[in-house]
């Protein structure tokens, strides 16, 4: 058959294309088992020591929880935020439903480093900089797009007769929202809620402004010490952070199977 | 189980009004159809009774409890939605209990129901499907099964059968009389299909421009037409204008209908409205019979339709059981076309 030659080239640039951005990835995973002091590939025998610097590193650690702290704080504001908002604009409670809507997601458009300034100078003008609300403030601005996008998009694909059905059938708004709503759109919801921690936990232009010391979270420890001096443990706190990342997505397909809504 | 009655009830939206104080009962186990082009505010009117949309006037009672501001979960109704709003997250099981969990029913009486419900809309050991596994009929009748579970006092239909195809729309119209007459709940059917609404109703209400224009027996509906957009809109039967003259219609060039039409005075000017099946083709002069030319014949299998063109230009399209002698007339052969007047709706002229 002739249609297989092409599939089969189609199929080689596809992985070649894979392979070329996962290169990076496998790079970082193998540095970080390198005894050396620097990083290098292939890496020159085997140890876990990178690993066990890290995780007793006391910086490192301060930095995981902060992280862990702002991203899980920011990811349920936001939630909660974006819901709520998706929700409304879909069953069109306001009018301008769309300006609103683009209002709501420019963070994603507005580069980075332009969104730190500008919050940047507001709280140093309303006085509140220094505090780790203003980073959860600031993170749940910049992850509320992500989860009012993917909820916005289940819930375009929602019959709104099925909540009719539902009150007909005696139930009150909020038992219509829990058992019928929410339901229907956690595809997107789980969707959203990951786009949101993975943002947070990776964000750096913003977070960059607005952290104090005590505050610095991993992506930015990580991005000091690369200017500081490259070595494995770097790499050793990247490749925990990428199982990590991969086993949550994992999880998350297997539970819901939402990549129809990223 | 009780009646349903509404009382001048209005839906405005900006200056437009939709509805324009439909008042009307259902009685206790009545079956009642609202009938109508799209448009015309019958859904409105099964909105409003659901409490899915807020009357801007008038009153409405189920039994003799005022509903008119009350939300849908507080009126006891069981809906019946066109596109069946099952949930598609929750078995057919899971579906029909959702109405008697939301009443606090006991775990076994849920059950004992929801297997009743299903008996009836002939989908016993269908409980532990999804509805995306089943086909366009059987979810309609896991949504019929679930509306009727809660035994709601007033059940609704918003036009659950026009999603279906003709086949199975007729085998579910004859699943749905049976069903409610069964039951004997009050029901409000609204349709745009008057085979449907006929066929089904206890009375019919044909609905226009947001009025209900006659509410009566599905036969008085089709015999008896109060005007002209009711005589109109149920079958496509012939309508010729012309002016009264004892009691029949004068349609001029010596053309005349006769009609019991006694109470409208000489001079009038009015419609008759005829019905197809009504009219009779001869090929030889009848006495107080139509005269006109065939011209054009269509086959459609069991029946011959001829369109008659009269004297006057007028045009009238009869119905002809195609092994009938007059299925044989071609185009361009003259005709003679027979009424008895008592089939002769006569109405005097809108203006």
């Amino acid at each position: 058959m002739t249609t297989l030659h092409p599939t089969r080239s189609v199929t080689a640039i596809a992985l070649l294309v894979l392979a070329f951005l996962q290169i990076p990835v496998l790079v970082v995973i193998l540095a970080s088992f390198s005894e050396t002091s620097y990083l290098t590939i292939p890496p020159q025998g085997v140890t876990l020591k990178w690993y066990e610097a890290v995780l007793s590193d006391p910086t490192y650690l301060r930095a995981i929880k902060n992280s862990l702290i702002l991203a899980c704080a920011s990811t349920a504001i936001s939630l909660v935020l974006g819901v709520a908002a998706a929700y409304a604009l879909f069953r069109r409670v306001l009018p301008g439903s769309e300006a609103i809507t683009s209002l709501l997601i420019s963070p994603l458009v507005v580069p980075s480093v332009v969104v730190g300034v500008a919050m940047l100078q507001y709280f140093t003008l309303t006085g509140f900089r220094g505090s780790f609300m203003v980073l959860i403030i600031a993170h749940v601005v910049i992850t509320v797009p992500y989860i009012l996008r993917s909820v916005l998009a289940s819930l375009s694909g929602l019959d709104l007769s099925v909540e009719e059905a539902a009150r007909c059938l005696g139930a009150n708004g909020f038992t219509t929202f829990r058992l019928v709503t929410l339901p229907l759109i956690k595809p997107g919801l789980v969707a959203g809620a990951l786009f949101a921690f993975v943002t947070s936990m990776e964000n750096v232009p913003v977070t960059i402004f607005l952290a104090s010391a005590k505050q610095t979270t991993l992506p930015i420890l990580i991005f000091s010490s690369v200017e500081m001096g490259v070595n494995p443990s770097v790499a050793a706190i990247s490749t925990l952070l990428i199982v990590a990342t991969a086993l949550v997505l994992l999880v998350a397909e297997r539970w819901t199977g939402f990549h129809k809504f990223a | 189980m009780s009646n349903l009655t509404l009382r001048n009830v209005v839906k405005r939206y900006g200056k437009t009004e939709v509805v324009r104080g439909a008042s009307f009962e259902i009685a206790e186990g009545e079956f009642v159809s609202l009938l109508g082009p799209s448009g015309c505010g019958k859904t409105t009117i099964l909105r409003m009774v659901a409490g899915l949309l807020e009357p801007s006037g008038g009153e409405i009672l189920i039994g003799s409890r005022e509903v008119t501001r009350l939300p849908p979960d507080k009126r006891n109704i069981g809906l019946v939605f066109q596109s069946y709003a099952l949930f598609p997250h929750m078995t057919v099981f899971d579906n029909v209990a959702f109405g008697l969990r939301r009443r606090k029913e006991e775990p076994a009486e849920i059950t004992r129901r929801v297997n009743e419900a299903l008996e009836m809309v002939r989908l016993s050991g269908y409980g532990s499907r999804y509805p995306r596994e089943l086909s366009g009929g059987q979810q309609q009748r896991v949504a019929m099964a679930r509306a009727i579970a809660p035994r709601p006092s007033v059940l609704l239909f918003d036009e659950p059968l026009s999603n279906l195809d003709a086949s199975l729309r007729d085998e579910m119209q004859i699943e749905l009389k049976r069903l409610q007459s069964e039951l004997a709940i009050t029901t409000l059917f609204v349709t745009h299909d008057q085979a449907e609404a006929l066929s089904l109703s206890d009375r019919v209400g044909v609905m226009y421009n947001g009025v209900i224009q006659q509410l009566d027996a599905p036969e008085a509906i089709y015999h008896r037409p109060v005007n002209a957009f009711v005589a109109s809109f149920i079958g496509k039967p012939n309508r010729v204008s012309g002016v009264m003259r004892g009691g029949s219609l004068d349609l001029g060039g010596d053309l005349v209908i006769r009609a019991e039409a006694g109470h409208l005075a000489n001079g009038t000017a009015a419609e008759a409205f005829i019905r197809q099946e009504a009219l009779q083709v001869q090929s030889s002069p009848v006495e107080g019979a139509l005269r006109g030319t065939v011209a054009l014949r269509s086959f459609s299998g069991p029946q011959v339709q001829l369109v008659v063109r009269l004297g006057t230009g007028a045009e009238l399209v009869v119905d002809v059981p195609s092994s009938a002698e007059a299925a044989a007339l071609t185009p361009g052969e003259t005709v003679w076309l027979g009424l008895h007047p008592r089939d002769v709706i006569v109405l005097a002229k809108e203006v």
